[in-house]
């Protein structure tokens, strides 16, 4: 220990490959956003803008291509590229709103279920167990049944799908820093319950769900693919990832642009998101933190 | 119970513990049904502390040792007995009324390492119990803190870092200050110094003795060996299985054991010369401690006992005072 005496700030690391993947999940997102923001300036037609007279038209590479439709053109004619920008905002739309909803609700339920204890944290982690083992997209299936199908619908389904995850994780987290012993030291001095769940348990909450969140925003916007792509989820004339990608399947063999320029969008953005959520976990982590200044200390004596 | 222990000190006690209990329900494994099990952690213990005195409680794991120590802190289910403090019952005080009663009564852990949140900064630790309990504002919180710092034997500029810039030792001082902050009287240290190098542990315990001194604390020392508690302690009690089998002045419990666990635990005590070390006669105990859950009557220590006889398995010996300020629960001493 007597290097770490020294006491510099482990603030300073090296340019590591996470470092890298960060930067680029976190541009990926970026562009994402601004996609999504500046749709109607970006896209070079109406998404809805059916002609008929340019159905089917290859990507600009391809044989009969031109920059007037640079992804091609669907079996209605419109622009796969203006699709494509403006089903940007259904996916970011349903993904944040999904975790937002399902990310607060789950962690006030796992917070209160693991800091009561007792009867309450029993019969909420029944109902936690009985709602994960009903199949998911089939309770959103029925959900969207009983609903009109539409954008707030697939939230509201997916949100009532998704809180569960954050309820376990927070109350597991709740009980082991409960048990540790500086949170018995901050009672033993005489703080308040408000004081030791803010200052010394919600601290331990932030790195793990901060990183669920970004992973279950990826998983949000493949479930709103998958149930645009049914059907269920995403009305025409509106536009989605999943639903271009549902739509385009029947010429999957003569124009493949049309599912696989949504489908390309689906994976960055679920690439970019998992890119984050790896670096998030490493920042948050006070042993990665140790581990980060442990090296710069190395580095700097070698 | 036996108010034998109480006599000579009932004028200055700050701490009284009176026949205290701590068992704790066992949930059966079954769905429903199933019979009901009770591990009892603590069973019956009574001591007292007088103020600027030092207590070691000496045990094995899962004596109880711990669990008793908490239970006085009001921070273990109290199931029997009573705890009083400066005279005041504190059994059943709950809220704010407890809450005022940590500034009196603090505790020191066991892993420095845990016990100090990662995230503050040691003067935030340190400052924490002054700014819960509004004693004093940010300058005056500052000032003494470094204060304590230095009380401590911390370098001054220490408080600006992190719990792991530093070593062991350090952040044992730490959870010393601390405790420190409130100026309590009453510290009970939980195997303080188990977690250090032997080293290191020195080093600490005289700190503790210093600071006894400067500041006329009362330390229960609880230890699990009895060469770090014969230091400082100035009354000694074993632990064995949740019951006080012996308690008594330091000197008369480490010249005079009287109880057979106690002779056992003093002749596991390595001598330092290797000369009397190969000639010393040891009977070391054999086979485990008996589970806490549903004890047998009779003695506890009945099962390893090598001077057991049939009354050790009937009933229960009452601690008695055999000598001036030394108690025994043993039937072989009658």
């Amino acid at each position: 220990m007597s290097v770490a005496v020294t006491g510099v700030a482990p603030r300073r690391h090296r340019w590591r490959w996470r470092d890298q993947a960060a930067v680029i999940g976190l541009g990926l997102l970026a562009l994402l956003v601004a996609t999504a923001i500046l749709a109607p300036e970006l896209a070079p037609f109406d998404p809805t803008a059916i002609s008929i007279r340019e159905r089917l038209r290859p990507p600009v590479w391809l044989d009969g291509g031109s920059w007037r439709h640079p992804f091609g053109t669907d079996h209605l004619g419109r622009d796969v590229l203006s699709r494509v920008i403006f089903g940007t905002r259904v996916s970011l739309i349903a993904g944040v709103s999904v975790v937002a909803i399902a990310g607060v609700f789950g962690t006030v339920v796992g917070l209160v279920a693991g800091f009561v204890g007792g009867r309450f944290d029993a019969l909420v982690m029944r109902w936690v167990e009985v709602h994960v083992a009903f199949p998911g997209l089939l309770l959103a299936l029925l959900i969207i049944a009983v609903l009109d199908p539409s954008l707030l619908t697939v939230i509201i389904a997916l949100s009532i799908n998704g809180w569960m995850v954050f309820a376990r994780l927070v109350r597991n987290i709740v009980l082991s820093t409960r048990a540790l012993p500086y949170v018995e030291a901050a009672e033993v001095i005489g703080c308040r319950p408000p004081r030791v769940i803010f200052r010394h348990i919600l601290p331990n909450l932030a790195a793990p769900v901060m990183t669920l969140a970004v992973l279950e925003f990826a998983r949000v916007v493949l479930a709103e693919a998958a149930l645009s792509f049914l059907g269920v989820g995403i009305q025409p004339p509106a536009t989605s990832w999943g639903l271009d990608v549902a739509g385009g399947r029947n010429y999957l063999f003569n124009a493949w642009w049309l599912v696989t320029f949504p489908g390309l969008a689906i994976t960055f953005t679920v690439l970019g998101v998992n890119f984050l959520a790896s670096w998030l976990r490493v920042v948050f982590d006070p042993h990665e933190g140790e581990k980060r200044f442990a090296r710069s200390v190395a580095n700097r004596e070698s | 119970m036996f108010p034998t222990i109480h006599a000579g000190v009932a004028m200055s006690v700050l701490l009284d513990v009176t026949n205290l209990s701590v068992h704790f329900p066992l949930r059966s494994l079954a769905l429903w049904g199933g019979a009901r099990h009770v591990a009892h952690a603590v069973d019956g213990v009574s001591l007292t502390l007088a103020p600027g005195e030092t207590l070691g409680l000496v045990g094995e794991s899962g004596s109880g040792k711990t669990t008793l120590g908490r239970a006085i802190l009001r921070r273990a289910p109290i199931t029997a007995g009573t705890v009083r403090f400066r005279g005041e019952d504190i059994t059943t005080l709950s809220g704010e009324p407890l809450r005022r009663l940590r500034r009196n009564m603090q505790l020191v852990f066991q892993d420095p390492y845990a016990s100090l949140n990662p995230r503050l900064r040691v003067r935030d630790i340190v400052g924490e119990p002054l700014e819960v309990h509004g004693i004093a504002d940010r300058d005056a919180i500052r000032e003494r803190v470094s204060r304590l710092l230095t009380l401590v034997g911390l370098p001054a500029d220490a408080g600006e870092r992190f719990p792991h810039a530093f070593s062991g030792g350090q952040r044992q001082r730490i959870g010393l200050a601390r405790a420190l902050a409130l100026e309590p009287e009453l510290i009970i240290a939980d195997e303080p110094v188990s977690a250090l190098d032997v080293s290191i542990r020195a080093q600490v315990v005289n700190l503790m003795q210093d600071l006894q001194a400067r500041l006329g604390l009362s330390y229960l020392f609880i230890a699990h060996d009895l060469s770090v508690v014969k230091h400082l302690s100035h009354r000694v009690a074993i632990m064995y299985a949740g019951k006080i089998v012996e308690i008594g002045d330091r000197r008369s419990v480490y010249e005079r054991p009287m109880h057979p666990y106690t002779e056992a635990l003093l002749a596991a005590v390595p001598v330092p010369d290797p000369a009397v070390e190969r000639h010393r006669q040891r009977a070391p105990l054999s086979g485990e401690p008996p589970s806490p859950v549903d004890p047998k009557p009779g003695c506890r220590f009945a099962s390893r006992c090598p001077l057991v006889r049939d009354v050790c398995r009937e009933t229960q010996p009452p601690l008695v005072e055999k000598r001036p300020s030394h108690s025994v629960a043993c039937w072989l001493r009658e």
